[in-house]
């Protein structure tokens, strides 16, 4: 899978909690639309953290880095090195939930 | 006075200065008036009359800021509504204050959004998108552009069309009946707060406020207000998401005054400021929430030169007392003395005045006390009650307080159930009415649980039918409802609630 659909799919089910991926497109600022708020911004970074293994120095949070599907993808591929598109997830299993 | 004229004097004495900053664009008063006024007049064009609501449905941003004035100077009331606030509660507050126009984006506007926000609100005749003209009309076939309008419509002065009696806006609260209400705030009220709010901090035009707040929430809105009535300048960010662009926001534009809630405080004093300059920073102040004593303590060991103040308020009053910098030491956990120019007490169950060392709830009376709630006289009258003098209002806070010898005063705890969440007010009533609506959950509970930086988090005690209910079903239900804070963290499953005498949910049994 794309890596943009898996942070879709991550976004979809563990942060929007929709039945269905939704129609914001890659480069929907999740801020700016409302999509997500700081909570949700921790939540992707715990993301990037866990399912990429990628230790997320505190100033890589911002805007550039964070606020677009795009934009985490961008970030992933650039600390994990890896230029393909397609990007597997450090572990295929579900990620631990906390209810 | 009204509440727009502050900024309007500034646009005159000061033309020049930076009014608002924001993702890089520097705006002048003049700029910002003229803008303010070419939608106002739009607004007027669109018949938008005295005293009608306008809903401002944006977030953060230089649109929200235009539009708060453009109704003003307009003659109409303004209702800032949070952006993530999902459709079925924009519905309920338009319906609810019957708004005759909205401005918002165009990724508000899905056409089931559409089609529910005219059927909640008939009377919505004109939609404003902040966009480019193509875009609107992609979005909204007959909506007006904002870039049209800053395009097209003179940007003259309009005439006042009101008096300080009439409403400057709506801002609405949860209380702990359910839905939220709408505080009626006039024109001499916002003012009156205003200065109030100036007088204790010493703001001068030489100050810089950074707002990260939502202005749907009255804690940021007055600081565009304040910034603009004392001649300052408004950094304004989209919100606290990302810590670190504050900072550097913070070092880049010499801010002066960062207004900020508990969490924001509990995460900016777990990381390391050193590689920031902010050495600009004059004050900070704190409201919402109390900000646990040792995150004080740690804020100051790493900012000393930065005043730090301790406030406490409600929507009903805006802010109601400050604890002046120099007796943080003296009056630890203390929220301070009433703000100038008003007066607060304690008062028993019986309404008899209590003294130091009683507990008793806070009762605030002068001119910052609000006008009621719109279309909601029974919890008006709750809330307002006469004072001395013929046809002024108390407000009662619901919070219960004690005093100390020297006339300071110490949160207590809440008469209410609400709960309190980054620093965003939270009625168990609205959580648990969404989640009454799921099928198979035949009994729901909303109790509070202490969160290190959040304050207080929303955990839900459900009795569910497990075979048609998940946790993550119930999440799923509530996110699409309710706004971020409000959606709980934790959902938890029981074959029965603790009840009272009287048969309803025993919440405080639950919350243990």
């Amino acid at each position: 899978m794309q890596l943009e659909q898996l942070i879709r799919t991550y976004l979809c089910e563990n942060i929007l909690y929709l039945d269905e991926d939704s129609d914001y497109s890659n480069d929907t600022s999740l801020i700016g639309e409302g999509l997500i708020d700081s909570m949700g911004v921790m939540d992707l970074v715990s993301f990037v953290r866990i399912e990429y293994h990628i230790d997320v120095d505190q100033r890589d949070i911002t805007t550039d880095n964070f606020d677009s599907v795009s934009k985490i993808a961008a970030y992933i591929r650039r600390k994990s090195g890896c230029d393909s598109l397609l990007v597997q997830r450090s572990d295929s299993s579900a990620r631990a939930t906390w209810v | 006075m009204l509440a727009q004229l502050g900024f309007e004097k500034n646009c005159a004495l000061t033309p020049a200065r930076t009014a608002l900053v924001f993702e890089g664009r520097r705006i002048s008063y003049e700029q910002l008036n003229r803008s303010c006024n070419r939608l106002a007049r739009a607004l007027r064009n669109a018949g938008v009359r005295r005293g009608d609501r306008v809903a401002i449905y944006l977030p953060n941003s230089i649109a929200a800021v235009i539009g708060i004035y453009a109704v003003l100077k307009a003659g109409a009331t303004f209702v800032c509504i949070n952006r993530s606030v999902k459709p079925a509660k924009l519905c309920y507050t338009l319906h609810d204050c019957g708004v005759v126009a909205m401005l918002t984006d165009p990724g508000a506007c899905s056409p089931s959004t559409l089609s529910a926000l005219r059927s909640a609100a008939p009377d919505l005749r004109t939609i404003v998108l902040d966009a480019a003209e193509e875009d609107t009309q992609a979005a909204c076939p007959g909506a007006l552009s904002m870039a049209s309008i800053e395009r097209t419509v003179p940007s003259d002065p309009l005439e006042p069309a009101n008096i300080d009696l009439d409403l400057a806006c709506l801002v609405y609260t949860s209380g702990s009946t359910g839905e939220p209400k709408g505080v009626m705030c006039d024109h001499s009220n916002v003012t009156f707060a205003m200065q109030s709010i100036v007088e204790y901090l010493g703001n001068t035009h030489d100050d810089i406020i950074l707002c990260v707040l939502p202005l749907s929430y009255s804690y940021g809105l007055y600081q565009v207000l304040m910034a603009h009535a004392f001649g300052g300048t408004l950094v304004l960010q989209r919100s606290f998401a990302f810590p670190e662009e504050t900072l550097r926001l913070i070092a880049e534009e010499r801010v002066t005054g960062l207004p900020g809630v508990p969490p924001m405080f509990a995460t900016l004093i777990k990381m390391d400021l050193s590689s920031f300059d902010l050495s600009s920073l004059r004050y900070a102040t704190n409201a919402a929430a109390a900000l646990p004593t040792p995150h004080i303590a740690e804020f100051r060991r790493k900012l000393p030169h930065v005043l730090f103040h301790s406030m406490y308020g409600l929507t009903e009053t805006k802010r109601t007392l400050h604890l002046p910098p120099d007796q943080l030491d003296a009056r630890i956990g203390s929220v301070g003395i009433a703000i100038p120019g008003t007066e607060v007490w304690i008062e028993g169950r019986d309404g008899r005045r209590l003294g130091p060392g009683e507990t008793g709830e806070l009762v605030v009376r002068g001119r910052h006390v609000m006008r009621g709630y719109w279309n909601a006289p029974a919890a008006s009258a709750e809330r307002f009650r006469p004072g001395p003098i013929p046809g002024e209002r108390l407000c009662y806070t619901g919070d219960l307080f004690r005093v100390d010898a020297d006339g300071y005063f110490y949160f207590v705890s809440r008469k209410d159930d609400i709960i309190k969440t980054r620093g965003e007010k939270v009625s168990p009533r609205e959580v648990e009415d969404v989640l009454h609506a799921i099928p198979g959950v035949s009994q729901a509970a909303v109790v509070p649980m202490d969160d290190p930086v959040m304050g207080q988090v929303i955990r839900a005690v459900l009795v569910a039918d497990r075979s048609i209910v998940t946790a993550r079903a119930v999440l799923a239900h509530c996110h699409a409802r309710l706004e971020e804070f409000m959606v709980p963290r934790v959902v938890e499953f029981r074959d029965a609630l603790p009840t009272t005498s009287s048969g309803k949910v025993h919440r405080a049994a639950i919350a243990g």
